[in-house]
């Protein structure tokens, strides 16, 4: 016997909106807008080469900015990301690449 | 249901459950997969065999003395539930602990664990079984061995060789590292029948039903994840539902859709877990969503906050979240898990108290011509007896008064793993007027009509003049004083200057961000935390060190390192935006090149 099989909804949330664009200034711009509120600050104190690290950003933070950024550009990113890349920028061009070739790979025909 | 009785073990309940329903979820494990959560279940049957595998296996290969624990270092999996019940079904004492893939701060734990228990034997997962060895052969330990297990490790072995095995309620059956600071760490011995108290306490607190599903994202080497979400429900031939901490974080909104998906009855988080699905999830994530299928929503291991509660009842009651579901409640490892909880057919009390007379150590009314505080009542105690003892003469105090929480029962575990010493102090304290065996919590807190009210620790109770000030009150009275001070953004400790032997106040207050450029604003936002303590709490120039966002240092369970902040402020380590410190105060700080700013200190005022 299965738990609950009937009650389960399909997990993968349907596709309501267009993917966002990677393209680098729309990145950084909600990037930007993201970090400021998982950090608690305002856009405009988040400046795109200090390592998030100075603002006090902790681990609950950063595994959210994980999360937001797979959820919104539908991207598997490590947990660590925010670590890994420590500015915005860095996370930025990350992303960027990572979008590029997501973008080659769905043109391919399968 | 014919009541079972309590000396039953995990194995017996177990192994009831492989016998009436084998093919019953014992577990589902969400998984991250892409964007989605991919479900792994685990049966009854298939939970069983794998760990006769384990038990078969650790039988076989451990050479030495079977007595040293067996320490399982697994991520978030449900290879770490078989490995764990794999101990139990080989007899032998377990150490859930996390995987120190990572290293410093997890890694130091780990190792001290290791030192600390004399483990035997350590279970981990194909993948990271090498590196483990090289690590335990780093650490000098030659003579433990390393296992790995899974699903595809069975390597032949026959589950049919397993024996039951022959354990005494008195024998250790897990070892639970959750308190204790990371060089001295402390292991909790968790015996069979502490364990099937525990068990048996929360069933009757919770009213869990025969069967039930429970759901939850916390780890699994922790007490509430471990006791509460894992083994309640084998406990009782039920269904636990899971997924990691970082796949909740990541998204609030997976806990309350793992809710819906599984109409899970039970769950549990720290203060802050609520917090986040209050802040985070979205009304487009919560729309279609039906949480009536919640009975107990547990709220522990940290302080429960009145405001949190309400906010976060409030944000899903159009989701048919009852608010009776939202149940505060009070336990610690030392007691196994639950000491106190609230009834989860009746709403959760709340009690203003007269802020004066708490600083008394009395539970008084509040009164509307003085401050009051928001206490919230972690319901009745359960198996436990609890006392409430005045930490320095030892006397039992009577109803309504605030000493130390201390307990007897049959959850009170056996104590710390080869620490007498320290087991003696804690475990087998004795009241002035003789009732012995009672085990010290740390914790402050009154009973007042049979309801347990947590007030505090004792070590960061702050004392002035005799009157006894619980920082989180300090911090809540600050934070709600004025726009700029962040919520749940404050320390408040005191520091000793030796000379005297006095103790100052020192508040350390995260600022929001757009509140912390302007000089001026500054200065009149630490003259108003002073203006604001010296009417409300009578402490004359309190010291106060406004800092960003972020700064003051919390626990991954979101508890404030009081002590931590302590330490880094008199290191001089904090990055200060502004302050005003008590010329005593300065006088402790390390010295500094430039000279101190004159604005940095102020007198006292009268």
């Amino acid at each position: 016997m299965s738990i609950a099989p009937d009650t389960r909804t399909a997990t993968p949330q349907p596709l309501d909106r267009p993917l966002p664009q990677g393209n680098a200034p729309d990145l950084e711009l909600w990037l930007t807008e993201r970090v400021a509120f998982h950090l608690h600050r305002a856009c405009d104190e988040i400046d795109p080469d200090t390592p998030l690290a100075d603002y006090g950003i902790d681990s609950v933070a950063a595994i959210s900015i994980c999360g937001e950024i797979e959820q919104h550009y539908r991207l598997a990113v490590a947990p660590t990301i925010a670590y890994d890349f420590p500015t915005v920028h860095a996370i930025t061009g990350h992303l960027a690449e990572l979008l590029a070739d997501k973008a080659k790979h769905d043109e391919e025909p399968s | 249901m014919p009541h079972q009785p309590d000396s039953r073990t995990l194995t017996d309940a177990v192994r009831a459950g492989v016998e009436r329903h084998p093919d019953r979820a014992a577990f589902v494990y969400l998984h991250e997969d892409g964007l989605g959560m991919r479900p792994e279940e685990l049966s009854y049957a298939e939970l069983d065999r794998r760990a006769r595998v384990v038990a078969a296996r650790l039988r076989q290969a451990s050479k030495g003395d079977p007595s040293r624990p067996v320490l399982l270092l697994y991520p978030p999996t449900l290879d770490f539930v078989t490995a764990f019940l794999g101990c139990f079904y080989a007899g032998r004492t377990a150490i859930p602990a996390p995987l120190p893939d990572e290293p410093g701060e997890r890694l130091a734990r780990v190792s001290g664990i290791l030192r600390d228990a004399k483990v035997g034997a350590v279970l981990t997962l194909p993948q990271y079984r090498q590196a483990i060895s090289a690590w335990l052969a780093a650490s000098g330990e030659q003579d433990v061995v390393c296992l790995s297990t899974g699903a595809d490790e069975d390597d032949g072995t026959d589950p049919d060789l397993w024996t039951p095995p022959r354990v005494r309620g008195t024998d250790v059956a897990f070892l639970q590292y959750s308190s204790g600071s990371t060089s001295e760490p402390k292991g909790v011995m968790v015996t069979h029948t502490n364990l099937a108290a525990n068990q048996e306490a929360i069933r009757s607190a919770m009213k869990t039903p025969q069967g039930v599903v429970a759901g939850s994202w916390l780890p699994l080497y922790h007490d509430m994840g471990l006791i509460g979400m894992t083994l309640q429900p084998l406990w009782v031939g039920g269904t636990s539902v899971q997924m990691s901490p970082i796949s909740f974080i990541k998204q609030p909104g997976r806990w309350l859709r793992m809710i819906h998906d599984y109409r899970v009855e039970g769950t549990a988080s720290p203060n802050f877990g609520y917090e986040l699905c209050v802040r985070r999830v979205s009304e487009e994530q919560s729309a279609g969503l039906d949480l009536s299928s919640l009975r107990v929503a547990l709220n522990g291991a940290e302080p429960v906050r009145a405001d949190t509660l309400r906010a976060f009842v409030r944000r899903f009651a159009g989701n048919g979240l009852r608010a009776e579901a939202v149940l505060p409640c009070y336990g610690l490892a030392e007691n196994t898990l639950l000491v106190s909880g609230n009834d989860p057919e009746s709403p959760h009390l709340e009690l203003a108290v007269d802020a004066q007379a708490l600083e008394q150590d009395e539970l008084r009314p509040a009164r509307t011509d003085r401050p009051s505080r928001t206490l919230v009542s972690c319901g009745r105690p359960k198996d436990t007896e609890v006392l409430i003892v005045d930490p320095m003469t030892l006397r039992g105090l009577p109803d309504g008064q605030v000493g130390e929480i201390w307990l007897r029962g049959p959850s009170v575990a056996a104590g710390y793993w080869n620490r007498s010493e320290l087991t003696a102090e804690t475990f087998r304290a004795v009241t002035a007027d003789g009732r012995a065996g009672c085990l010290r919590t740390g914790d402050l807190g009154a009973l007042r009509d049979g309801e347990l009210y947590v007030t505090g620790r004792i070590k960061e109770m702050l004392i002035q003049h005799g009157r006894n000030l619980y920082p989180q009150d300090i911090e809540q009275a600050v934070q709600e004083s004025g726009d700029a001070f962040r919520r749940g953004g404050g320390a408040v400790f005191s520091v000793t200057d030796e000379a005297s032997e006095r103790a100052h106040v020192v508040v350390v207050q995260e600022l929001k961000a757009w509140a912390t450029s302007d000089e001026e604003a500054l200065a009149r936002l630490a003259a108003s935390v002073q203006a604001l303590l010296s009417r409300q709490f009578q402490l004359p120039a309190v010291s106060v060190v406004l800092v960003r966002p972020g700064v003051i240092r919390k626990t991954t369970s979101g508890k404030t390192q009081r002590t931590l902040m302590r330490r880094l402020f008199l290191d001089g380590g904090l990055p200060v935006l502004h302050q005003r410190l008590a010329p005593a105060v300065v006088a402790l700080l390390p010295a500094t090149d430039a000279a101190p700013e004159p604005t940095a200190a102020v007198s006292p005022r009268p």
